[in-house]
């Protein structure tokens, strides 16, 4: 696998960089700022790259912005978002260009390397990973006559599980539960919601996350 | 006018009248023609000679309006005309319509002052040319010797295209249908201007009265009755039948009888009219008297344009312990040199205006205002350090936005970063493990959790100093996040645009602690937050359908109260008991100095 990593703290990159090289994955480029991020990607597209969301010039969300605009160009590119910011809007921003291959997760994943690597194939793979603390923050939200509230404790495991974009392979191994329970859970979950079933593993993230903002 | 020039002027128009006849004369054995040349010449050279006159009176006794100045230019022009004789006779034409319509309707419209604003000169200056663009369209299109068998003069004149009286007929309706349209919008601003003046500014406008009810009679009904009773061609044959060309429809010749006479009797009746209004020092004085001490600066300023007839004139206040000139409003008064004439009443207060308007007659309004004066000079100083006042507190509130924007900031770039690499080696240290000592494992793995906890703490510290969201996302993200957040169900209903930093960070507190507030004491089920662009502003709603009883003195609303004031805003909290609690506020955002 062959990852950018665009971030502009020095520090944060070569730590990055030492861990990805350790577990065997190879770093293209290191950059820290969205133009040469752009740059970079364009001469080169690699199969994963990792994107601080605030980033030089502006100090806005120029990560975030440059990473969507590659992601039209490059659709096949996975792009795993780093923040600082338990923001449901930047990924919800970002799912909408496309739900494959994509992640937005905490800076503090990097502390656990092999939940960090996992997310990382996990998008360099196609798949989808939203940070448990955002998926969290969308869940605690108040509502009115809560649907959330009216699941179970495990469909609400589930529900979180999918959110994240673990697929039900992947939920019913981390949930130590069969398949069939999870697709009947997901099935519940979704009637109960009153959501329109979807079975591909990453538009379903979408769907759930626009469903919890609202 | 100084004398000077006002014998140039009758000296050079004497010469043209001179000019006129022999030429006019010259042209009748020229052309063999048997006409009534004396009566039509003498008219018209009388009303050249009434406007020109009359002019030159009024720029003497009223040097402070133009309207003397545009009388002696239509007389010029009037007279000048007359010097045209076969083949150049469509000068005649055209300079008599310049001069009807197109001077003498910035004249009435100017009336009293004569001077046009910029965007005025801009109309007059369109006007002007409309008018020279029909009378040589009209020209173009008429043979004026129509019918007279003369080898010699015909073909007619040099901008004949062809004789088309249909042609000249069409075009010179139009122009004939425009012309009392034009009038009229002039009547209607004579009297808004009428209307909004006040009783003292009506006293200034008598002199449009004197020239316009006498006018709008003669003016406007002879040429529409003309054109009714003939077409265009009845004008155009008129002409011919004033030069003795061509027979002359009886009733025609009667309505430029009329016209003719109008246009002598017209000079005068401006001339009287200005005289009338003419103010003098003690009349002046007069007008300012009855003022007393008790009106506003504003009012006062107003008196003052209407008394001196002179919408330019302007109250000027040096302001205590600086050599900065300020309005009645108390703001910076720009003072051009070039253009504007500065009257000191006394060391502190002087009057900005006009160079044409007479200063002694502006320091007699001055002298006569005193008290009044005094006073405003007193407010005006208020008002200025009211807007410093201001300006400082607006000032304060965006550097502590600023101060804000830098910690979280260097939280994100700094500490943040830093716990992240300790946290990673810690728990990196904790799984390769010290083999020999659980217990060093066991404190390493407390230690990264610690280092996580304060990752946590740290970046919701962050959020409360300044969400930066908001910086790069805007209100709406921004508060669609306390909502998530939230204890209580909120709905979010917010314009998506993006607007100045301040305003947004402003609109953002506000919701914040008024959420805050709901959240901790109102007992509400849902909550809901509106923000829209509303007259220039952001309004923002916050409301709950809890118990209400808010305490609206409590330091929370206070401070937004202060920081949304600080902006030039209106906050405001209703709190009825059992009635909910709906916490308003509009701020601002667009025509802001900044």
């Amino acid at each position: 696998m062959r990852a950018l990593i665009a971030e502009d703290s020095v520090l944060l990159r070569e730590g990055l960089a030492r861990l990805l090289d350790e577990e065997g994955v190879e770093v293209i480029a290191q950059v820290g700022d969205a133009d040469s991020l752009r740059a970079r990607v364009r001469a080169d597209p690699p199969d994963v790259c990792i994107v601080d969301v605030r980033m030089p010039p502006e100090d806005n969300a120029d990560g975030l912005i440059a990473a969507i605009e590659l992601r039209s160009e490059f659709p096949n590119m996975g792009i795993l978002i780093l923040s600082q910011y338990v923001e449901p809007h930047y990924a919800l921003e970002l799912l909408q260009v496309g739900t494959d291959g994509v992640g937005y997760l905490l800076k503090d994943r990097i502390t656990d390397r092999t939940q960090f690597i996992e997310g990382l194939r996990a998008v360099a793979g196609g798949g989808t990973a939203v940070d448990p603390a955002v998926v969290a923050q969308l869940l605690g939200r108040p509502r009115k006559d809560d649907p959330v509230q009216r699941l179970t404790n495990r469909e609400r495991e589930v529900l979180a599980a999918m959110a994240e974009g673990k697929t039900n392979s992947g939920i019913s191994d981390s949930l130590f539960m069969s398949e069939k329970t999870v697709e009947s859970h997901v099935r519940s979950i979704f009637m109960k919601l009153d959501l329109r079933s979807d079975q591909h593993t990453n538009r379903r993230v979408l769907a759930v996350l626009q469903w919890l903002r609202t | 006018m100084r004398v000077r020039s006002g014998v140039i002027v009758i000296v050079a128009a004497a010469a043209l009248s001179v000019l006129a006849f022999v030429v006019q004369q010259w042209s009748l054995t020229r052309y063999d023609l048997v006409l009534d040349l004396p009566e039509w010449l003498w008219t018209q050279l009388a009303v050249g000679w009434a406007f020109l006159l009359s002019g030159l009176a009024a720029g003497r006794k009223r040097p402070d309006s133009l309207i003397g100045r545009w009388m002696v230019v239509f007389g010029l022009i009037w007279i000048g005309r007359l010097v045209f004789t076969p083949p150049a006779i469509q000068w005649e034409a055209v300079g008599w319509a310049l001069a009807l319509y197109g001077l003498l309707f910035v004249i009435l419209y100017t009336l009293p002052s004569g001077r046009l604003r910029r965007w005025e000169k801009w109309v007059a200056g369109i006007w002007m040319a409309f008018v020279l663009v029909m009378a040589v369209a009209v020209v173009a299109f008429t043979d004026f010797y129509r019918g007279i068998d003369d080898p010699v003069c015909c073909p007619s004149h040099l901008l004949l295209i062809e004789d088309a009286p249909a042609t000249a007929d069409a075009i010179g309706t139009i122009g004939l249908a425009v012309a009392p349209l034009v009038f009229i919008a002039i009547v209607s601003a004579q009297l808004s201007r009428w209307l909004r003046a006040s009783r003292v500014g009506r006293r200034n406008l008598r002199s449009v009265i004197v020239v316009f009810a006498p006018l709008l009679v003669l003016l406007v009904l002879v040429p529409i009755a003309t054109v009714i009773a003939d077409g265009f061609s009845g004008l155009t044959e008129a002409f011919g039948s004033s030069l003795g060309l061509a027979p002359a429809p009886q009733p025609t010749r009667l309505n430029l009888y009329v016209q003719d006479t109008a246009l002598i009797v017209l000079p005068v009746l401006i001339l009287a009219g200005l005289l009338t209004t003419r103010l003098s020092r003690a009349r002046v004085a007069d007008m300012m008297e009855d003022l007393g001490s008790s009106s506003n600066p504003q009012e006062l300023e107003k008196r003052l344009q209407e008394t001196l007839a002179e919408p330019s004139v302007r109250l000027a206040f040096l302001r205590e312990g600086s050599d900065e000139r300020v309005d009645v409003n108390g703001e910076r008064l720009e003072f051009d040199p070039d253009t504007q004439t500065m009257t000191e009443l006394d060391d502190r207060v002087s009057i900005v205006h006009d160079p044409a308007v007479d200063r002694g007659l502006v320091a007699a309004a001055g002298a006569a205002a005193g008290l009044a004066i005094d006073n405003a000079r007193l407010h005006a100083e208020l008002r200025a350090q009211l807007l410093e006042v201001q300006e400082s507190r607006r000032r304060l509130v965006t550097a502590t936005d600023e101060a804000r924007r830098a910690v979280e900031r260097d939280l994100h770039d700094g500490a943040q970063q830093r716990l992240i690499a300790l946290s990673a080696a810690l728990k990196q240290a904790a799984t390769h493990g010290s083999k020999r000592d659980p217990a060093v494992d066991e404190l390493l793995g407390d230690a990264a959790r610690e280092a996580d906890l304060a990752i946590g703490e740290l970046r919701e510290l962050a959020r409360g100093v300044h969400p930066a969201i908001l910086t790069q996302a805007g209100l709406g993200p921004a508060i669609s996040n306390l909502a998530d957040r939230a204890s209580i169900p909120v709905r979010v209903e917010v314009d998506p645009d993006r607007y100045p930093s301040d305003v947004e960070a402003t609109a953002y507190f506000v919701v914040a602690e008024a959420l805050s507030n709901a959240f901790k004491h109102s007992s509400a089920d849902t909550v809901v937050v509106s923000v829209r662009d509303e007259g220039g502003g952001l309004y923002i709603e916050v409301i709950d359908d809890g118990i209400g009883g808010a305490d609206t003195d409590g330091s929370g609303l206070r401070g937004l109260s202060d920081r949304v004031g600080s902006q030039g805003g209106r906050f405001r909290v209703e709190s009825g008991l059992d009635s909910g609690t709906r916490v308003t506020a509009w701020i601002p955002h667009r025509d802001r100095s900044r």
